[in-house]
């Protein structure tokens, strides 16, 4: 179900919130600020974005159930798991998608988008080629938040996708050749 | 073709490169944006899938790489999830 990628989210959520509480960074790096499990779950509830996964309907349920237990820091109400009745794919994943409420993207706003660093390069291919109907509204800048491959995945891993891109761009015609511009800092 | 290919391969290794850099800056308790920067981010979205990129690393995708280079006909792009 993408555990890594959702570990990397949970603690993204909470810098992203101790960051927009305040709480300075020199604090952070020297462990003087170190708040207990429920302050932490309160500084998330009320300042971290929300987390956003649409799995299928088994890896859903999984992190329902991860949500549900005691003692966890990102609390459920910053956390929204979307069904959705759709084929396995990265394809299938983003072409029906609408953000349901609460999540109100407007222009200025970013969304970052966490999945492996070579994944991200089609999943940008993807997201360009419905121009008609874009999935973010004008104005919502797409932020790349890539995972690093492992040592033994590198290659392979780009290499795979690099030939998915090729088979959605020319044969399926669902990508475009250039990505969705995305910010990549 | 080619240019799709040297295009996107040069984009997974700069993506690399960025989640590499993010992670370093992570580790040192720190975060890579100013608080403006930080301010904007309104979701994160993890997608979920493909299956291949599972820890431990799949040993049997380096044969699933070869199987979709080894152009043995329309066949061989089995390449949907």
């Amino acid at each position: 179900m993408g555990r890594h990628r959702l570990t990397y989210a949970g603690l993204l959520m909470r810098r992203l919130a101790k960051a927009k509480a305040g709480i300075p960074s020199a604090a952070l790096s020297q462990g003087v600020i170190s708040p207990s499990t429920s302050d932490l779950r309160a500084l998330v509830s009320t300042y971290a974005p929300f987390l956003f996964f649409n799995g299928q309907k088994g890896e859903n349920q999984d992190v329902r159930s991860v949500l549900q237990e005691v003692g966890g820091i990102i609390p459920p109400e910053r956390v929204i798991v979307y069904d959705q009745d759709r084929a396995s794919g990265t394809l299938p994943q983003i072409s029906s998608l609408e953000f349901p409420p609460p999540i109100k993207l407007q222009a200025g706003d970013e969304i970052g988008v966490i999945t492996q660093a070579p994944h991200l390069a089609r999943l940008g291919r993807l997201l360009n080629f419905h121009q008609d109907r874009p999935l973010l509204p004008p104005g919502v800048k797409f932020r790349a938040l890539p995972l690093p491959s492992t040592a033994e995945g590198k290659v392979p891993h780009a290499g795979i996708e690099a030939i998915k891109i090729l088979y959605y761009v020319f044969i399926v015609q669902q990508a475009t050749k250039e990505p969705y511009p995305y910010k990549l800092d | 073709m080619r240019p799709v290919v040297t295009g996107a391969l040069k984009e997974i290794a700069e993506l690399e490169d960025l989640a590499r850099r993010h992670k370093q800056i992570l580790l040192a308790r720190q975060l890579p944006w100013t608080k403006e920067q930080i301010e904007k981010i309104k979701v994160l979205w993890v997608l979920s899938g493909p299956g291949y990129y599972r820890q431990p690393f799949k040993t049997d995708l380096e044969e699933k790489l070869r199987k979709l280079r080894g152009a043995h006909g329309r066949n061989s792009w089995d390449v949907t999830d």
